[in-house]
């Protein structure tokens, strides 16, 4: 079986508005899928056309090579999990579990059956008659997601459901949905605007802004290699030198910065004089100590210290260049011996052209 | 209490007390204690008043409940005032629901000003204008013959669905406001949760919508039929001689001078009205915190 799900040149509109402008993708069986942007890009618009709740305006949502427009969300072969879960609080776990099923007209002993073997992949054996305004945050949690996948759903759509939980709560649910999902082997698609989310969980991501798609690839790709300013902007931090780019040559280019002229890769093959943004990740800046020499060919530049920031796992300095300007930050790991730079001294600063790269000038994401 | 001193002074907390205690006892206490009094005593001229003769007794509600003429208009009144509150939550219930869900639209402004328009008439008015329409040669009965669903004019007034009509038309909103607040509340992600598993629409409603908005429910029930049980101008105005309510016979008492039947039939039907609405939260299992909600 290949329960393939194709979004095919998708446009929804609202009014004059569009919410979601051209999306096309296909996300084969079992992939754990991620649409990834800020709030009003698109995303919940996708998932909810996709669970039935609205059709598109144009284009096709086929499963299987089936088309699904015109089918009702409740006849649909997904499940919905809801940002804020929508658990009924009038019902028992094993109830709200069994709800699906229920409605479905599977008898009273089967659907026990099945909630028993829900509530064994969501670890929450003996909590079938409990209350549901009984269980903690991750509890309910777990039950919201087995009483989406006690349906046997074909793709199940997650809207950021993590959004309500304390940090470390989330990064431990990250894991488990993961493991859930490699358990059952159900497609999921994950709706989320935090991108620690996106890229732990996803086997690829869909970078959304405006209704378009930005890039889809794998979590390394969309984190080394952004395709476009907007994305290279939104996930993660990154510098923004911006300018007119000058002396391209051999994939590599430059740009005139308040901290000199630096050099960087240029994979789109952008000509001399073109609008540009150059991205440099901070954790790819690295501090010279004195009289060190920087490798052949490495942009080398100037700074003093504004503020050192001393996050535990890392630190973080920001940095102007000697004329002022905007400020850049860069990011070392936490060897032990953490360097204590005082406010206004000069450093150096070098990095790999490489590890810089060269987009052509786009909406930057605040 | 220190709070309220503080903010009002204790003469300004005084007053707040002697006010509510005013209104409890003198308005409410004693007037039904004086009721309750009144019904268990026989009907004298004012010189046996105090007299031998003054004692406690139940005759008054032989009378009430013996009686077959009485006792035959007594459960009328029962049995059309379920009627009346179940065709109103009937009807009510989809209003309330299009009202709480159908979200900014325009027209669910307009269907709110419809209900509530007609409410800035008074009730007699309103009554009189379900007179003519009910009327023997009112548009009703026109419409019908008409359209051919009778061949001779049909007497609502004179039967008791002019009554059951009218009351269900007075007290329609008092259905339908408890219930929206009720339904309001509710998460639409509820609805689409229960949706999205499976359930085609009345199933949410019987699974979802309906236990939520069960308090709602409740009161909207236990309103209509204490308003309709105690109605006197639709059944004056619609039912006529042959359909008489048990407010009528209540009001013929106080008019015949004779306070102590009047009181035992009054007393009667404030019992009546209790154990109804005490049969109700049983049913819906709701407590009397949750309806004030």
């Amino acid at each position: 079986m290949s329960d393939t799900l194709e979004i095919d040149r998708v446009v929804k509109r609202f009014g004059p508005f569009t919410a979601v402008d051209g999306v096309t993708v296909t996300i084969p069986q079992g992939e754990f899928f991620s649409f990834l942007g800020p709030s009003g890009c698109g995303k919940t618009t996708i998932l909810r056309m996709v669970s039935g709740f609205i059709d598109p305006t144009e284009g096709d949502i086929r499963l299987d090579g089936k088309t699904l427009t015109g089918i009702g969300p409740n006849k649909r072969p997904t499940a919905l999990i809801f940002q804020n879960l929508a658990l009924f609080p009038l019902m028992s776990v094993a109830d709200n579990i069994g709800y699906g099923l229920r409605v479905r007209g599977v008898s009273a002993a089967e659907r026990r059956k099945k909630v028993d073997q829900m509530l064994d992949l969501i670890a929450l054996p003996g909590y079938a008659d409990k209350h549901v305004n009984e269980l903690s945050g991750g509890q309910r949690q777990r039950v919201a997601i087995a009483r989406a996948l006690a349906v046997e759903p074909k793709v199940l759509l997650l809207d950021e459901p993590l959004s309500a939980l304390d940090l470390k709560l989330r990064q431990h649910m990250r894991a488990e949905l993961r493991e859930i999902q490699r358990r059952t082997g159900i497609t999921f698609i994950y709706i989320t605007h935090d991108q620690g989310e996106a890229l732990a969980m996803s086997d690829r991501v869909a970078v959304m802004s405006r209704g378009r798609i930005e890039q889809i690839g794998p979590s390394t790709d969309i984190y080394n290699k952004p395709a476009t300013a907007f994305v290279a902007s939104f996930v993660g931090e990154n510098n923004i030198f911006a300018g007119s780019l000058i002396d391209p040559a051999d994939g590599f280019a430059a740009v005139e910065t308040s901290f000199g002229r630096i050099r960087g890769a240029n994979p789109r093959g952008l000509i001399g004089g073109a609008n540009t943004m150059m991205f440099v990740r901070p954790e790819r800046l690295r501090l010279l100590s004195d009289g060190e020499t920087p490798s052949a060919g490495a942009n080398v530049i100037a700074t003093k210290v504004i503020d050192e920031l001393f996050e535990g796992i890392a630190v973080t300095l920001s940095l102007e260049g000697a004329s002022g300007g905007e400020p850049i930050t860069m990011t070392f790991a936490n060897d032990g011996n953490v360097p204590q730079l005082a406010h206004g001294e000069p450093v150096r600063v070098a990095f790999d052209p490489a590890d810089a790269v060269m987009l052509p000038a786009g909406e930057i994401a605040r | 209490m220190k709070e309220a001193a503080r903010r009002f002074g204790w003469l300004g907390v005084g007053l707040i007390f002697g006010l509510c205690a005013f209104w409890a006892l003198f308005l409410i206490v004693l007037p039904m204690g004086v009721m309750v009094d009144q019904a268990f005593r026989p009907f004298l001229p004012p010189r046996d008043w105090g007299g031998p003769k003054d004692v406690y007794t139940l005759q008054n509600f032989g009378v009430v409940l013996l009686n077959e003429f009485n006792r035959n208009i007594f459960l009328k009144t029962i049995w059309a005032s379920v009627l009346v509150t179940l065709i109103s939550l009937a009807l009510g219930y989809p209003i309330s629901f299009i009202l709480a869900r159908g979200g900014r639209a325009a027209w669910v402004g307009l269907l709110m000003l419809g209900l509530l328009i007609p409410f800035w008439v008074n009730e007699i008015l309103r009554t009189f204008a379900w007179q003519m329409l009910l009327s023997r040669m009112g548009p009703l009965n026109q419409l019908l013959q008409a359209i051919g669903l009778i061949d001779e004019p049909y007497l609502f007034l004179n039967s008791d669905i002019g009554v059951i009509v009218g009351l269900i038309y007075a007290y329609l909103l008092f259905m339908i406001f408890p219930m929206y607040s009720a339904m309001e509340s509710l998460d639409p992600n509820q609805i689409e949760a229960a949706r999205d598993l499976g359930a085609p629409m009345w199933r949410i409603h019987w699974d979802i919508v309906a236990p939520h908005a069960k308090p709602g429910i409740a009161s909207g029930c236990i309103v209509v039929f204490m308003l309709a049980a105690g109605s006197y101008v639709a059944p004056v105005l619609l039912g006529g001689p042959r359909s008489l309510w048990f407010t009528q016979l209540i009001y013929n008492q106080f008019d015949a001078i004779n306070w102590n039947a009047g009181a035992a039939y009054g007393f009667t039907l404030v019992m009546l009205c209790l154990i109804f609405v005490s049969i109700v939260m049983a049913l819906f299992r709701v407590r009397l915190s949750d309806i004030a909600k």
